[in-house]
């Protein structure tokens, strides 16, 4: 039992940072098909919104981090009129704009804070179970992980804007003329992954150093559990965050953890050629068999 | 409107490709290499300040063979590619009569070769896994030998016998760790485990989980930049409370004031200085002359976040190769390296730190940092003028024999 | 012979301007050039395969850092061995060669294309670091070649060829190496281009299943086009290796593979000679920067990228070489 406990807490909190790292990027490229190489910095500026509100305005927790969201939101509104609108249609010269943005972003909070800002502490405590203590705020992690999900699933495939966000991203002349406007509902949407990768970087902001290059962490997982999950993100993403978890989970116990590391990239390789729609492919396949 | 952007453009350009003012002649130009900006820079900054204070003292007291110093100093960007880049630079564009710099060991490296190819004096002012012994060039930061014979003995006797390692998988990690083992051994304690972390590692659920099964007296802690620095919070709210020792945290990037306690609790760590040392020992030699480095250090930079233990070394340097120019006579490298290994010492902020003629490296006063539940220092214990002795028993000996390579316990130097 | 020259009589004034270069400046702006130079190759390379093919790879770097540490273990391994260097090159770029062979092989064949190619190519990259960061210990070494790591690798022999005045390539030697290696490369890929397999890649980018419908076979064309790619890189890596005596896992990180990108969609993916001259001033740039500019360096150069693919999104060398064969009569043919 207690065993079992343990293994679902190593292979739960590898699930939910590999879910929490991709959500705003599911979005962002796995929608809207903008490779954005600055989905690092979005998580950068929430988690500093966070930390920086909390320690200033001496916020609690809580509203410390919807503090840091509705800053990410702003900032993606702000690039998405600036820069991003330009580019859809256009993914590779999306590389290059966002990799400009993301040096722009991180270079400027490196001289606006210092090289380094104090944390904060990890809420909530810890429990014993047998030999083993857990971080119940790592627990949480993964329930609340895996319920924003739930949400961002039901929001787009269940609700009319997701429907309509999905139809206009998929074909923006016809839904123009049915009379949508389409700059509102690509805006609204990139807000929302925007707003996504702030979460991101709020939830996780008690656990890491508060650096400028903070969301450095999160990208290349980002990256390759959306390519995993393939053409419908919502549908595709938490089957993909298992399934690298495991992987990364399981090689690192029985070697190490660059064993692990080279061994999720290996695995996200061979998804890629034998999957190439991803786990969202694999499981409409298998529904509408 | 795009004409309007290409003329910014242009003149943007033009006004950045206006490359630094010439130099004075008849000064003893300082090539300085330190990543200013970057993933170091944290631990960096205060190593230049010291330079500049160094060169700042010197000068209002005459110079140096009645020269003034002049310091040209790039931003390394933590980019080991700008460290190649201007290393050239400073070797033959502003020629240079010496270089000062370095903080990875990699960025080391890559203009080691540099450096002793173009027969350019260099000191290397950072502690490091150890072992490189070369001609032209000078270590002032501290070695493993000094580092963890010293803390890993004092923590067994302290704690138990039973000690993990949990390092960063690169160079400095993986010989850091091998001369844990080594000490341990020597010791009569046993190693219950070990485990090797990449550099891009910022989750450790499954590291904390495998160092409690294994039920350590003592976990040696040797991680490398912010990413893995993320494990001290994550233990902490894991509830692991396991004493914790290192030789890399606290003394450069000051994590016990950067991260929200008790996050460190319970931390040990062995520097050569660390800015709280007069505040922690109220009286005698160490306290006023790390009063006194404090006092002069923030009359110039009153907003300096930490003066780490880096900056000591970095200040040592410059004084040493003032001194040992005075003594040759000259800035030719070859006589200033001799002079250098005519047994030069130094009364810095941590007290006399003396260049070991055979290695290049350089005695330390080792102190005993420990963490408290709030992030408070304390020092239980001084250990005075430990040398770099390993370079020296295993055969490098650079007064007598020249050489210019790295060695490690696995490799000593060829007897 | 008289058409070649008419067309491209900016290339060639260029290349008379920077052959006699020496004869202007100084050792350490020379040096400094042939470091800039250096970076074209593999930037050349990527304009192949997403210039022409539309293939956009993260993967150069990984054929770069291949190609500089096979150079140092062989060139180490037979020190002193007549013709050792130029054997180390041929040999380093062949096993780069079949690497971009196998990979290539494993993408275009497998049905890999698109947006997947980058996130594959730049998995293989970054397992190629992950992997060669942690070799610091003496089980790595290969022969007499310890590849030290994350610390980087040194003491491999300056690329020399016995016997020959001026044979070591270094200083002024190595600055007419690399810019003779240049012309011959930007000739041979000019030729590439308007060659019948050059002109059905080109076509492959814009429409892969009606090309292969006429009867070409596509994947051959692009296995070859990004086996020339990585060929180029590995020659970048070879020569990076050679003006440093260093190689490092960090040339292989992610952001030693987002840079070439950069550079080529910055200068123009579209045209050999704008990425190649582009390729030189963007590197040019950033250390110019970071000399003068410190903390803002790194934001002046986003600022350029972003303005870059804003405005100029065929890329700013190309426009301003355009403008310039427009302005100036006697350039045109």
């Amino acid at each position: 039992m207690v065993f079992l406990f343990n293994i679902f807490y190593q292979f739960g909190d590898s699930l939910a940072f590999l879910l929490l790292a991709a959500i705003g990027l599911a979005v962002i490229f796995g929608m809207m098909k903008i490779i954005n190489l600055a989905h690092g910095e979005f998580i950068t500026v929430g988690a500093y919104g966070t930390v920086v509100s909390g320690k200033v305005f001496n916020l609690p927790l809580p509203i410390a981090m919807a503090f840091g969201v509705i800053v990410t939101i702003i900032f993606g509104l702000i690039l998405e009129k600036l820069v991003i609108r330009y580019l859809y249609g256009r993914p590779l010269d999306s590389v290059v704009a966002t990799w400009g943005i993301s040096l722009i972003v991180s270079q400027s909070f490196l001289v606006i804070f210092g090289p380094s800002y104090e944390g904060l502490q990890t809420p909530m405590g810890n429990f014993q179970l047998g030999e083993f203590s857990y971080s119940e705020y790592r627990i949480f992690l993964i329930f609340f992980a895996l319920f924003i999900l739930f949400l961002l699933y039901y929001l787009f495939m269940k609700t009319s804007f997701g429907t309509l966000a999905r139809a206009t991203i998929e074909n923006p002349s016809i839904s123009s003329s049915m009379g949508v406007d389409v700059k509102n509902v690509y805006t609204a949407t990139f807000a929302i992954g925007a707003g996504l990768a702030g979460l991101t970087g709020a939830l996780y902001a008690p656990t890491m150093t508060i650096v400028p290059s903070i969301g450095q962490a999160f990208i290349v997982s980002a990256f390759i559990t959306v390519v995993t999950a393939g053409a419908s993100p919502f549908v595709g993403l938490v089957p993909a965050a298992a399934f690298l978890g495991m992987v990364q989970t399981s090689v690192t116990f029985y070697y190490k953890s660059t064993i692990g590391l080279i061994a999720i990239l290996c695995a996200v390789i061979l998804i890629i050629r034998y999957l190439p729609n991803g786990f969202s492919g694999l499981i409409l396949k298998t529904k509408s068999k | 409107m795009k004409k309007i952007i290409s003329l910014l453009f242009a003149s943007m350009l033009l006004f950045i490709s206006n490359a630094n003012a010439g130099s004075h002649s008849g000064t003893i130009k300082l090539g300085i290499l330190e990543d200013e900006t970057g993933n170091f820079a944290i631990a960096v900054v205060p190593k230049i300040h010291a330079y500049e204070l160094a060169v700042k003292e010197i000068n209002a007291n005459g110079g140096v063979l009645g020269k003034k110093l002049e310091i040209v100093r790039y931003d390394t960007q933590s980019d080991n590619r700008r460290f190649q880049e201007f290393a050239n630079r400073l070797i033959k564009k502003d020629k240079v009569d010496v270089v000062f710099g370095a903080f990875s060991s990699a960025s080391r490296e890559s203009i080691r070769g540099i450096m002793e190819k173009n027969k350019m004096l260099y000191f290397y002012n950072n502690q490091y896994e150890g072992g490189v012994c070369s001609k032209t060039t000078f270590m002032t930061g501290a070695v493993p030998e000094q580092q963890f014979s010293t803390l890993v003995p004092w923590m067994m006797e302290k704690y138990g016998k039973n000690v993990y390692t949990i390092a960063a998988d690169y160079n400095f990690g993986q010989i850091s760790a091998e001369w844990v083992r080594q000490i341990v051994k020597e010791n009569g304690g046993n190693m219950v485990g070990e485990e090797f972390i990449p550099l891009d590692v910022s989750q450790y659920s499954q590291t904390i989980q495998k160092i409690q099964k294994a039920k350590p007296d003592v976990l040696m802690t040797l991680l490398v930049g912010a990413k893995q620095a993320s494990f001290y919070e994550q233990q902490a709210s894991a509830g692991l409370g396991i004493p914790m020792a290192t030789s890399i945290n606290v003394g450069q990037a000051y994590e016990h004031r950067r991260f929200a306690p008790p996050a460190l609790e319970n931390m040990y760590v062995t520097v050569n200085y660390i800015q709280e040392v007069h505040e922690v020992i109220k009286s005698g030699e160490f306290h006023d002359k790390s009063k006194d480095y404090v006092d002069r250090f923030r009359a110039l930079y009153p907003d300096e976040p930490y003066i780490n233990m880096e900056s000591a070394n970095a200040y040592n340097a410059i004084y040493m190769y003032a001194k040992a120019v005075e003594k040759a006579g000259t800035t030719d490298t070859m006589k200033v390296v001799s002079a250098l290994e005519s047994g030069i010492s130094q009364d810095g902020p941590s007290g006399v730190v003396t260049m070991d003629p055979k290695s290049h490296h350089g005695s330390h006063t080792i102190f005993l940092v420990r963490v408290g539940k709030d992030h408070e220092v304390t020092i239980p214990k001084i250990w005075k003028d430990i040398k770099p002795y390993w370079l020296g028993d295993n055969g490098c000996d650079l007064a007598n024999k020249a050489d210019y390579s790295q060695y490690t316990p696995s490799n000593p130097p060829k007897k | 012979m008289k058409s070649s020259y008419k067309k491209n009589k900016l290339q060639i004034i260029t290349f008379l301007i920077l052959g006699s270069l020496p004869l202007f400046i100084d050792s350490y702006y020379l040096d400094n050039f042939s470091y800039f130079m250096c970076w074209t190759f593999i930037s050349l390379g990527l304009a192949v395969i997403w210039g022409m093919g539309g293939i956009l790879s993260f993967g150069q770097t990984a054929f770069f850092g291949l190609a500089g540490y096979g150079f140092s273990v062989i060139s180490i391994n037979f020190l002193g061995v007549a013709g050792v260097s130029l054997w180390s090159i041929i040999l380093a770029l062949m096993l780069t060669g079949v690497f971009g062979l196998i990979v290539g092989y494993f993408l275009f064949y497998g049905g890999i294309y698109d947006v997947f190619i980058g996130i594959v190519t730049l998995a293989i990259t970054l397992v190629l670091e992950t992997f060669m960061q942690q070799t610091a210990g003496p089980e790595y070494t290969i022969g007499e070649a310890r590849l030290n790591g994350f610390n980087g690798m040194q003491g491999m022999p300056i690329i020399g060829f016995e016997n020959i005045p001026f044979g070591l390539v270094e200083g002024v030697t190595q600055y007419y190496f690399i810019l003779i290696l240049s012309i011959l490369v930007l000739i041979s890929l000019y030729k590439f281009k308007s060659s019948k397999m050059g002109l059905i890649f080109l076509a492959s980018k814009e429409d892969r299943d009606r090309v292969s419908s006429l009867g070409h076979n596509v994947q051959k064309i692009q296995l070859i086009g990004f086996t020339i790619a990585s060929v180029l890189a590995g020659i970048s890596g070879i020569l990076y290796t050679n003006w440093g005596s260093y190689i490092t896992p960090d040339s292989m990180g992610l952001v030693s593979a987002a840079l070439p990108v950069v550079y080529v969609a910055a200068s123009g993916k579209k045209d050999f000679f704008s990425v190649f001259i582009g390729c030189i001033f963007f590197v040019w740039l950033s250390q110019t920067l970071a000399v003068n500019g410190k903390q803002f360096a790194i934001i002046v150069m986003g600022l350029i990228l972003v303005i870059a693919t804003r405005f100029f999104p065929d890329g700013i060398i190309l426009m301003l070489k355009n403008k310039l064969i427009e302005k100036v009569k006697w350039l045109q043919s």
